[in-house]
C-alpha cells in the first residue's frame, strides 16, 4: 500500500492546482493572451477617462483659486452655480468612474486568477520556456499596481463627493454670505486633491508606461505567437505531407503491424522464434518498399522539367533525344527560343522508355549474375550499417569502371560533397526525379551539364564500395531495386528443408531439387514453373541482411508451390516450421 | 587466492585440451556425401564419395588427398560398399554397379567392370558372395559377384531406402511404407528378409518409415524415422521384441560395443541406448540438428547441420566446434577427424569441403 501513496499525493496535488486542464495548447495561449490584451485596452480606456476627471478637478481648483483670491467677500451667484453645475458633471463622471473602477476591480480580480490559472496550467502542462514565465509574472506585478492606482482612484472619488457636498451648501443660500474660512477651507480641499489628482496622475502617467510596457511585451509575446502560429503553419503543412505519405504507405504500416502481430504469435510458438535477424528482416522487407509508390506512378508520357540556369532548348532538347522543334510543339508558350530560368516546360518523353531494364549491366558495369550480384551489393537500400538508413545502395563494381547516368538530364551538382559521399553526381531528370552517383574517383560532368542517359559521368575508384547510388522522386527514395529489377509484387513465401517431405540422407532425392541441382541455402527457390521457370534469378529484400543479400535462384518446385508462391530452401528445421511471410520479390533475371 | 588461480588454470587448460580444432580445409567437390575406411594389404586408405560429381577421391590414412578414381563421373553414384579390397558402387544415373579393384597402392587402383541392370541404384550389401542391390523402382536385385550376373529381381512393395545382410538374409526396410500425401501405409509392411535365392523370408510390420538398421547376432534394430522410434525385432522369429521411444526425426544410428546412438534431428536430441539394461539416456546438443553421432576413440562427437557445428557428446563443459558447413559425414583415425562438410558456408560456392580436425 505503501507505495502507492506518493502516486495518490500526486493526484491531490493536481486536484488542489486548480488547473482546468493538464496542459493548455498553443491555440488555448493564444486565446489567453488576446483576452489579456482585450482587458488591458480596458484599463487603458479608463485610465485616458481619469485624466479627464484630473483636467476637471483642476479647473474647479483655478476657479476656487480665484474666489479665494480677493481680500474681500466676493459673491458671485452665477459663478457658484457654474462651479456646482460643474461639480455635478464631476460627481457624475467620478459616480460613473466609481462603477468602471469597480468593474475594473472584478475584471483586474478576474484577469488576475485566470493568469494565476493559465501560469500553472502552463507550468505544468505546456511547461512554456521561461522567458514566457517570466513575462506572466510581470504581466502581473503590473497589473498589481493597476489595482491599486484604482483603489487611489476610489479616495479621489471620495474627496470629490465631499467638495461637492460643500458646493452645494454654498449654493443653498439665497443670498450670498459666504464664510471666507469656508472658502478657504474648500481652497485647501482642492489643493489637497490636485495633489492627490496630480499624484494620480503621475501614476497615470507611470501606469500609461507600465501599460505600454505590458502591451510591448505582449506584443512580443503574440509576435511569438505570430511566429509559433506561423511555424504551426508549417508543421501543419509538413504534418498534411507526411499525412499523405502516411496515407501512402498505411497498407505499409499496417502490414508491419501485422508482421509483428505474427512475431508475436512465434514467440508463443515452441518451434519457432524471433531473433533480430528476422525483425530486421521484416524492417528490410518494408523499407524496401519506400518510394515503390512514386516510382510506380511515374507513369506519363511527358516530363516537366524546371529551366535552370545555363539551359537551353537545344541542350535539353538534346539530352533528351528529341529536337528542339518537337521541344517547342510540346511548349507552345516558347516564344522565339527563350526560356527563363524557373520556368515550367514539358518534355514529350515517357522516363519509362529511358529506362533500362539492366541499368547495373549497361550503366554500372555489373552483370545479372547470382553470384557477381551477392558480391556486388556491400550495403542495400535501407540497411542500417553505418547508423543511419542508407537512402540508396553502396556497390562494389569493377575498378575504373565508367559509371553512366541512367536518365538523361541536367547536372546539379559535380563535386565532393563530404567524406562519405565523396565526388559526386547529382542528376536532375524532371519529373521530381533526382539520382546521385556517390564514391566516384574522377567526375566526367560538371555543374549544368545536360546529359543523357548513358552518357558518362565519372569513373569508380578501387574502393569498396566505390559507387553509391541513390534515386529520388519528390524528395523520397527510391529502392533502386525498382529500377534495376522487375517488382514482381507480393508473394507468400513459406520455407522448407531436406527434412520436410520425409527422406533420409541416403535417398537419391535427397537434397535434390528437380532441376537436377544440390538445394543450397540462401540459394535455392522452389516456385511454380509457369510463374518463375527454373534458372530464374530473384531479388527478395526480406532477405537482404542474409549470405546471399536476398538474391535466389528458382531451381525447385513443389506440388503445394502454385501461382504467388514461393518455398525458401533452409537446413533449419525450426525456421522452416515457422516461416510464412508475404514479401516482396523482384525479378533480376529470367533465364 | 592461489588454489583459485591453480583450479581456473588447470580447468582452462584440461578444457583446451579437449577441445577440437581445425587443422586444415579443402575444397572438394559438389555434395560430399560419404566418407569410409577401405583396408587393403598395403595400408588403411579412406573413399569419399563425392555424390553430384559421381567422383571417388582416395585419400591416405592422415587423410591427404591422394587420387580420383576414374571413369565414374557419368554413373551417378549413389552409394558404395567394399568387399575383398574391392569397390562396388552403385550408378542411380547409369543403372551400373561399378566394381574397381583397390588392392595394393592407390595409384594401382584400377576399374575392373561395369555391370548393367536397367535399374536405378541406391545401394547394396553383401551377403556371402552375392551383391543385394535396391533399386529405385521397388526393385531388390541379386547380383552374382563372381560371374556379375543377375540371379533375381525381386519385386518390393514400396521404394525402400537401406539393405544390410548377415550370413543367412538380406533385410530391407520399406522407407516409403507411409504416404505423407495422404497420411496413409501404402503397405503393412517395413521391413523384408530375403534369404539369398531371393525369396522373401518374412515380411515384418513396422512404424512409419523404416529407414536405417543394425544388426547384432540376436537381433535387428530399425529407426521409424516418422515415429520417432527404433523397433528391436528378434532374428529367431521374426518378432518385435520392444521399442524405444527417441525424438524427433530420428536418423543414423550408430553401434559401439553394446550401446546405439541415435542423433535426433527435429528435437536437437541424441538419445543412447544401453542394450544390456534397456536404459536410455538423451544428450540435449549444444548445436541444433544433429545428424550423427562419431565415436572416435574414447570420445564420441556429434555433428550437426543446422547450426554446422560439431561437439564433444560426453564433455558438457567443451563447446561446440563450429565447422561453417553441413557436416553429413566423419571418420576418425588415431586423433584425426575428417569431417565432410556437404556445403561449405565459408566459400559461399556450392563445392562441398573436408576438415580435417585435430582431437
Amino acid at each position: 500500500m505503501a507505495r502507492f501513496v506518493p502516486v495518490v499525493l500526486l493526484v491531490l496535488m493536481l486536484l488542489s492546482s486548480g488547473c482546468s486542464s493538464w496542459w493548455v495548447t498553443r491555440g488555448e495561449f493564444r486565446d489567453e493572451i488576446s483576452a489579456i490584451q482585450k482587458k488591458l485596452d480596458f484599463i487603458t480606456e479608463e485610465q485616458k477617462q481619469l485624466q479627464d476627471v484630473e483636467n476637471a478637478i483642476s479647473n474647479i481648483s483655478k476657479q476656487l483659486d480665484y474666489l479665494t483670491g480677493s481680500e474681500e467677500f466676493v459673491s458671485n451667484a452665477e459663478d457658484l452655480k457654474s462651479l456646482q453645475a460643474q461639480l455635478l458633471e464631476l460627481k457624475k463622471l467620478v459616480e460613473a468612474k466609481g462603477e468602471l473602477i469597480e468593474e475594473n476591480s472584478k475584471v483586474t480580480q478576474q484577469l488576475l486568477a485566470q493568469l494565476d490559472d493559465f501560469a500553472n496550467a502552463n507550468l505544468q502542462g505546456l511547461q512554456l520556456n521561461d522567458e514566457i514565465k517570466s513575462e506572466l509574472s510581470t504581466i502581473q506585478q503590473k497589473l498589481d499596481s493597476l489595482a491599486e492606482e484604482q483603489k487611489r482612484l476610489q479616495n479621489i472619488e471620495t474627496s470629490i463627493t465631499s467638495l461637492s457636498k460643500q458646493l452645494e451648501y454654498l449654493t443653498g443660500f439665497e443670498k450670498l454670505s459666504v464664510n471666507i474660512d469656508d472658502l478657504k477651507s474648500l481652497q485647501e480641499q482642492l489643493s489637497d486633491l490636485k495633489k492627490m489628482v496630480e499624484a494620480n496622475g503621475s501614476n497615470v502617467e507611470e501606469n500609461n508606461k507600465l501599460t505600454g510596457q505590458i502591451f510591448e511585451k505582449l506584443d512580443n509575446l503574440v509576435n511569438t505567437n505570430i511566429q509559433q502560429f506561423f511555424y504551426e503553419k508549417e508543421i501543419k503543412d509538413l504534418k498534411s505531407q507526411l499525412d499523405i505519405l502516411q496515407k501512402r504507405y498505411e497498407k505499409d504500416y499496417s502490414y508491419l503491424d501485422e508482421r509483428i502481430s505474427k512475431i508475436g504469435d512465434f514467440a508463443a510458438s515452441d518451434t519457432s522464434f524471433v531473433s533480430i535477424d528476422f525483425f530486421l528482416a521484416e524492417v528490410a522487407d518494408i523499407r524496401s518498399r519506400i518510394g515503390q509508390k512514386e516510382i510506380e506512378a511515374q507513369n506519363s508520357d511527358i516530363i516537366t522539367y524546371i529551366i535552370q540556369s545555363g539551359d537551353t532548348l537545344w541542350t535539353i532538347a538534346r539530352a533528351y533525344g528529341i529536337s528542339v522543334e518537337e521541344l517547342k510543339k510540346a511548349n507552345p508558350t516558347i516564344k522565339d527560343d527563350i526560356i527563363y530560368t524557373g520556368q515550367e516546360i514539358n518534355i514529350p518523353v515517357s522516363l519509362d522508355s529511358l529506362l533500362r531494364s539492366d541499368t547495373l549491366q549497361s550503366h554500372f558495369g555489373l552483370t545479372y549474375n547470382y553470384e557477381i550480384l551477392i558480391k556486388a551489393i556491400v550495403s542495400p537500400f535501407g540497411s542500417y550499417e553505418k547508423g543511419y538508413a542508407n537512402p540508396g545502395i553502396d556497390l562494389k563494381v569493377s575498378p575504373f569502371t565508367a559509371i553512366k547516368a541512367i536518365l538523361p538530364g541536367h547536372v546539379v551538382i559535380a563535386e565532393k560533397l563530404n567524406d562519405e559521399y565523396g565526388n559526386t553526381v547529382i542528376i536532375d531528370h524532371g519529373n521530381g526525379i533526382r539520382t546521385v552517383y556517390g564514391k566516384l574517383t574522377n567526375l566526367m560532368a560538371k555543374r549544368g551539364d545536360f546529359v543523357r542517359a548513358g552518357e558518362i559521368i565519372g569513373e569508380s575508384s578501387d574502393a569498396t564500395p566505390n559507387l553509391h547510388f541513390e534515386i529520388w522522386r519528390n524528395d523520397i527514395p527510391v529502392n533502386p531495386s525498382e529500377i534495376f529489377f522487375e517488382n514482381a509484387g507480393d508473394f507468400n513465401v513459406t520455407m522448407y528443408t531436406e527434412w520436410d517431405d520425409g527422406k533420409n540422407p541416403t535417398s537419391p532425392s535427397f537434397k535434390v531439387t528437380a532441376t537436377g541441382n544440390y538445394v543450397k541455402a540462401y540459394r535455392t527457390a522452389a516456385a511454380d514453373p509457369s510463374i518463375f521457370p527454373p534458372g530464374t534469378v530473384i531479388y527478395i529484400p526480406f532477405f537482404s541482411n542474409a549470405p546471399n543479400k536476398g538474391f535466389f535462384i528458382v531451381e525447385d518446385t513443389g506440388s503445394g508451390i502454385k501461382g504467388k508462391r514461393l518455398d525458401i530452401y533452409t537446413h533449419d528445421i525450426n525456421l522452416a516450421s515457422g516461416f510464412k511471410e508475404e514479401l516482396l520479390v523482384y525479378v533480376v533475371k529470367r533465364p | 587466492m592461489k588454489k583459485i588461480f591453480w583450479i581456473v588454470l588447470l580447468f582452462g587448460i584440461s578444457c583446451n585440451l579437449m577441445a577440437l580444432q581445425i587443422i586444415s580445409r579443402q575444397e572438394l567437390g559438389l555434395a560430399p556425401f560419404k566418407i569410409e575406411k577401405a583396408q587393403n594389404k598395403e595400408s588403411t586408405y579412406y573413399i569419399v564419395l563425392l555424390k553430384g560429381d559421381s567422383e571417388l577421391l582416395v585419400l591416405d590414412s592422415t587423410f591427404k588427398p591422394l587420387r580420383f578414381l576414374e571413369d565414374s563421373e557419368n554413373e551417378g553414384i549413389n552409394d558404395f560398399v567394399l568387399k575383398d579390397e574391392k569397390l562396388y558402387c552403385f550408378g542411380f544415373f547409369s543403372g551400373r554397379v561399378v566394381v574397381y579393384d583397390i588392392s595394393g597402392d592407390p595409384s594401382r587402383w584400377k576399374l575392373e567392370t561395369k555391370i548393367s541392370t536397367g535399374e536405378r541404384l541406391i545401394t547394396g550389401a553383401f551377403l556371402k558372395n552375392t551383391l543385394g542391390i535396391l533399386g529405385m523402382d521397388k526393385n531388390f536385385l541379386l547380383l552374382n559377384i563372381e560371374n556379375f550376373e543377375i540371379t533375381k529381381k525381386i519385386e518390393l512393395p514400396v521404394e525402400a531406402l537401406s539393405v544390410i545382410a548377415d550370413s543367412k538374409f538380406f533385410y530391407i526396410s520399406l522407407f516409403y511404407n507411409y504416404n505423407l500425401l495422404n497420411n496413409d501405409f501404402d503397405t503393412s509392411y517395413g521391413l523384408f528378409v530375403i534369404d539369398p535365392a531371393g525369396k522373401i523370408h518374412k515380411k515384418i510390420a513396422l512404424g512409419k518409415r523404416p529407414s536405417y538398421m543394425l544388426q547384432d547376432s540376436d537381433n535387428l534394430y530399425v529407426v521409424n524415422y516418422l515415429d520417432g522410434t527404433l523397433d528391436v525385432i528378434s532374428k529367431e522369429n521374426f518378432q518385435k521384441k520392444r521399442e524405444y521411444k527417441l525424438g524427433k526425426l530420428p536418423n543414423f544410428p550408430i553401434m559401439n560395443d553394446r550401446e546405439i546412438w541415435v542423433a535426433c534431428i527435429g528435437s536437437n536430441a541424441v538419445y543412447q541406448i544401453e542394450l544390456d539394461t534397456d536404459v536410455v539416456h538423451q544428450f540435449k546438443t549444444q548445436g541444433s540438428g544433429p545428424l550423427k553421432v562419431l565415436i572416435a576413440g574414447k570420445h564420441r562427437y556429434v555433428m550437426s547441420v543446422t547450426s554446422g557445428t560439431i561437439e564433444m557428446l560426453d564433455s558438457p563443459e567443451s563447446k561446440a566446434l563450429k565447422l561453417y558447413g553441413y557436416p553429413i559425414d566423419a571418420v576418425a583415425n588415431n586423433d584425426k577427424i575428417a569431417v565432410l562438410l556437404q556445403e561449405d558456408w565459408l566459400s559461399g560456392s556450392v563445392l562441398g569441403s573436408l576438415v580435417i580436425l585435430q582431437q
